[in-house]
This record gives structure tokens, C-alpha cells and sequence, in this order.
């Protein structure tokens, strides 16, 4: 985030007037003076997202790699959600799951989403009282992916 | 607001269910009035060799059915050559075609996702 100069030479020698702006990440720009508010939602705004699709179930390195990039997008400022599908939705259920049992409830306690696709909950037997508290259930999975892919995410990783 | 999507799909079907899950994702991105792009790539040139109705899952029914909504659909013609896979083996309607159109394809569009582990 950097607010831009209300002074510039190159400005003065054309004898043009600068109006005070706010940058964030170069993605968004506000003419004025924003308030603290305005200011504190465009730099939550700005924060990029990754999306992180699952498929795979906990066991391989497909579900350590998603935790793994996910806590680390968040350490670097960023928001992260993991999206399962298909044997993905393994890993959002309670019990033992080695060294991700403990790293799924610190994505979600730091920020991070997770949901998990109604159809593929069901085709795996597993019943919400059975997941991770907080994992989300997504009843319109592919319908919600679409609209997290097209509108929300910035990146997807799929693995 | 309509946006252009382009979905890569790697594998090829009944080994996971990532053939069906491309082109599930493509027909719904569809109809929420995306633009969709569906290029079929390395063992992907086998999802559109399934022709015959399946008395379980079938990618190939799905393809049909992102056709008929639509999606773009294109095969990678050295994959498919790799493969002995020519235009007749293949559901009509969808193209063998050079890497340059998915090149194009990704220039294009707003996000693209790969199905390919």
C-alpha cells in the first residue's frame, strides 16, 4: 500500500494540480481523501486470494502440499481458501490424518476457508457432525467453484 | 459478468475422476453465462473416444452435452496422433487442432484451470 505524492515536479511544471489517491497494490485507486474504514476494506480488498482445489485424499502429497501453500499464502499477507472435491473431501474429516490434523484448524483459526463438495461428502458416507468444525459444506459445488474461480480467486492451484 | 474461462484437462477417463469433473465444471461455468474453453490434451484426447451410452459414469455423454451448451471443445492433434486417435474416433463436432490454439485460448481468457495430477 503506498499513498501517492500530493507533490511531483514534473506535476508542477505543467501546472497541473495532484488530488491525494490511495494505491493498494496497484489495484485499486481512490480519488479523495478515503477514511479510516475505506481505507481498512481496500487493503483487505487488495490482499490477493489463492484458491487452492483438492482432489486428492490426505496421505499423499497432494493434501500436505495444499495446507503447506495455503498457510504460506497467508504468511505472506495473502487470503487462501482449499476447496475439496472428489477424494479431497477426506481431508476435512475429524480424526487422525498424521501432521494435517492439527494444520487444518490452524489454516482455518488464521483466516483461511475451507469447503468441502456436498455430492462427494455424501458419496464417501461422511455426514457434517463428522467434519472439522468450521469446514463449510458446499451443497452446489461445482456451481460455487465456478463462481470462486471466475469472481473471487485471484490464482487457483489444483491438485 | 461473463468472463472467459479456459479448463486444460490432462487424464484421460476412469482413472480418476478428473475427465468428469473438467467437464462438469465447464458445462456449469456455462451455464452461468460464461465464455468456456475445453482443450483436451495428453491422455485428455481419450475422454472424447468414449462414444457408446456407459451404464456408469460417462464423459463422453458429458462432452456431448457441453457441446450442445456451447463450450468450446478441442483436442491436441499430436496427442491424439501420439495416441492413433484420428477425427473418426472421436465425438463429432469437436476439432484436432495445433498447441497454438490453447495458447490462444489462454490469452483470451480470464482464469484458467488445469486438470492434470
Amino acid at each position: 500500500m503506498r499513498f501517492l505524492p500530493l507533490y511531483s515536479p514534473e506535476a508542477d511544471a505543467l501546472g497541473a494540480e495532484l488530488a491525494p489517491a490511495l494505491v493498494v497494490n496497484r489495484k485499486n485507486l481512490v480519488e479523495g481523501v478515503p477514511s479510516v474504514e475505506e481505507i481498512k476494506e481496500l487493503v483487505e480488498n487488495s490482499r490477493s486470494r489463492l484458491g487452492v482445489l483438492l482432489m486428492k485424499a490426505p496421505g499423499g502429497e497432494e493434501a500436505e502440499n495444499a495446507l503447506t501453500l495455503a498457510l504460506e499464502a497467508l504468511d505472506q499477507g495473502n487470503r487462501a481458501d482449499i476447496f475439496c472435491l472428489s477424494d479431497g473431501v477426506w481431508l476435512t474429516k475429524q480424526g487422525p490424518k498424521g501432521p494435517l490434523e492439527k494444520r487444518l484448524p490452524q489454516f482455518m483459526g488464521r483466516g483461511g476457508k475451507v469447503w468441502a463438495s456436498g455430492e462427494h461428502l455424501k458419496a464417501a458416507g461422511l455426514t457434517k457432525e463428522r467434519l472439522v468444525p468450521q469446514v463449510e459444506v458446499a451443497d452446489d459445488a461445482l456451481g460455487d467453484l465456478v463462481d470462486m474461480i471466475m469472481d473471487q480467486w485471484d490464482k487457483v492451484v489444483v491438485l | 459478468m461473463a468472463k472467459t474461462l479456459t479448463i486444460l484437462l490432462n487424464r484421460g477417463p476412469y482413472v480418476s475422476e478428473y475427465a468428469d469433473l473438467a467437464a462438469r465444471l465447464a458445462i456449469k461455468a456455462k451455464e452461468k453465462g460464461h465464455n468456456v474453453n475445453l482443450y483436451l490434451y495428453v491422455d485428455g484426447v481419450w475422454a472424447p473416444h468414449i462414444k457408446a451410452e456407459k451404464p456408469h459414469a460417462n464423459v463422453g455423454q458429458r462432452l456431448r452435452e457441453a457441446l450442445e451448451k456451447g463450450v468450446n471443445v478441442k483436442i491436441c492433434n499430436r496427442c491424439a496422433e501420439a495416441r492413433d486417435v484420428v477425427a473418426a474416433d472421436v465425438i463429432d463436432g469437436i476439432p484436432l487442432v495445433g498447441l497454438f490454439d490453447f495458447i490462444d485460448w489462454i490469452k483470451e481468457s480470464d482464469k484458467v484451470v488445469t486438470f492434470t495430477g
